[in-house]
This record gives C-alpha cells, structure tokens and sequence, in this order.
C-alpha cells in the first residue's frame, strides 16, 4: 500500500523537518514560506541592512537544507533559524572594518537632534537603533520572545540556555534600553503620544 | 522610565519585510542542488582481494631469493651439471671402455 503524501501546509515543524532530512525539496519550501520573514527580521534588527539580512536568511536555511540533522529538534526549527541568521550576523560585522560600523552609528545619532520636534518616523529609528545597540544574546533573547513572540521555554531552547537565563537577558536586554533611552525617553513617548491623538 | 513606557517605545518599532520576490530567490537557490545527479560510484575490488596475492608472491620471492635449497631452479641446474662432468668427464673415457670391454 502507498503512502499517504503529507499535506505540507497543515504539518508541523517537526514532520516538515523530518521530510528535509530525506532532501524533500516540497517540504523545505513550506518551511521557508513559514518562517523566512520571522528570520529576516532577526537578522535586521541586528544590522538594519536589507541586503545583509536577506544574504544571511538564505544562508541560514541554506545551511539547514545542507546539513538537517544538526537540528536536534524539528518543532524548534524556528528559534534555531533564528539563533543561525542571529550568529551569521554577528560575524559578518566581525568581518566588516570598524569605520564602517562606527559611520552606521554616526548616521543613527544624527538622525535625532535633541531639540527637535520628533515625528514617529524618527521614533521608529531611534528604538531601531537602541535594539540594535545591544548585546548580541540580550538582542536576540528580546527579539525573539518580544517581537517574535516565542515562549520563554522555546526561545530559551532555541539559544541552549536555561528559562532562567534567558529570563536574565530579557531583564538587562530591558533594563540596557532604558538606558539607552533615558535621556530623551520622555520626548520620545511625548511624540508617540501626540502622533496617538 | 516605567516598564509600561519602554513597551510604548518598543511598539513603535520597525517591522521590516524582505524585498518582494526575496521567497522565490531563496526557492531558487535550492533548486540546483537537487538537480545534481551524481554519477554511479565505481565498484573497486577489496583491497583484500589485491593486497592478499601481492602480499603472498613478496614473501615467496624473498624465501626463495633468501633460501639455499635444492627447491631453487638455478641451484638444481648447476648441481646436476657438475655432478655429470665429474661423473662423465674426459678423464674417465678409458675408464669407461674398459668398462664396456669386459
């Protein structure tokens, strides 16, 4: 008797992981439909670079479609891509000289002038910039658990930490922002709200 | 600043998408790599199956080269020919007449 073939849009992670172990080709494009944007968006809150967050997702699940069973659990493919794309980024600025990085930074800062009368846009860009300041694991802990909305116990699986340290992270990656932050924090939330009303 | 207050903030964050077409690109990237058909691999013969005669002859050829023994052509050849010269040299000619004569 035959197999029954899989309906790729209803499997979960795991079968469709399974099935890329065997080099299904079918199922390995529903695995990319369902997470390529989560992973672009990892990778750009670390670099806010078009072009270098869609090099470093197609590498992430290129290195997946590679080599499959590096992955030790199929449902936890997501957090893995996640921590694969967040860990290519960090070495293609390791690889990247300093001036490059420090001119990103310049660009950001001035984007802002203390005395100015803040639109959303420049909100935007300056919580871009804070996320993007911080440290890689406390960045990728809060992208994934608060912009991403994997749960502690996955998130936590998917960097190889305990739930409580990732709770950590997530503490200082918090308490890092309001740093960042503080000193125009309340010009910031003032043009968020007047924007609101 | 309040917990509530950085939550604000981070809501305004960017929610940036990849350029359009980016999926397709990525789908397109796999597809090469299976489509190589790699070509039967070569059936060779066990190295024990080599390695076991050539390994037999060497030491045969070093026990006859080493050994000084009847069993070495070359020694049977010159033994039998000395052994018939001194038996059926010239010096026993006479000898041998006699020997047919009586």
């Amino acid at each position: 008797m035959a197999a029954t073939p899989l309906n790729f849009q209803i499997c979960t992670d795991a079968e469709l992981t399974t099935a890329v172990c065997r080099q299904d080709q079918t199922a390995f494009s529903a695995l990319i439909s369902r997470h390529y944007q989560a992973v672009y968006r990892v990778a750009w809150r670390a670099c806010r670079n078009d072009a270098d967050s869609e090099d470093v997702t197609q590498e992430a699940f290129l290195k997946l479609w590679n080599n499959p069973s590096q992955l030790r659990d199929g449902n936890a493919v997501k957090g893995w891509l996640m921590r694969v794309a967040s860990n290519l980024i960090m070495d293609k600025f390791r690889q990247k000289p300093m001036q490059e990085l420090e001119d990103a930074a310049h660009v950001a800062d001035a984007s802002m002038p203390a005395d100015a009368v803040l639109d959303h846009a420049h909100v935007t860009a300056r919580i871009d910039a804070a996320i993007a300041n911080l440290p890689e694991r406390q960045r990728l802990a809060l992208t994934m658990v608060h912009f991403e909305h994997l749960t502690n116990i996955a998130a936590a699986a998917a960097m190889e930490i305990s739930v409580d340290a990732l709770e950590s992270l997530l503490a200082r990656a918090r308490r890092s922002l309001k740093t960042i932050l503080a000193d125009d924090g309340k010009l910031l939330l003032a043009a968020i709200t007047r924007d609101g009303d | 600043m309040h917990d509530r207050d950085l939550d604000k903030l981070l809501s305004t964050a960017s929610a940036p998408k990849p350029s359009v077409g980016f999926e397709q690109r990525l789908l397109a990237k796999i597809a090469p790599a299976n489509n190589i058909i790699s070509f039967p691999r070569r059936k060779t013969a066990s190295p024990w199956l080599i390695g076991l005669p050539l390994a037999a002859s060497l030491v045969l050829g070093v026990w006859l080269g080493a050994s000084n023994t009847s069993l070495n052509p070359a020694n049977i050849m010159v033994s039998q020919t000395i052994e018939d010269s001194t038996s059926n040299g010239f010096d026993d000619v006479v000898a041998l007449i006699e020997d047919n004569l009586t």
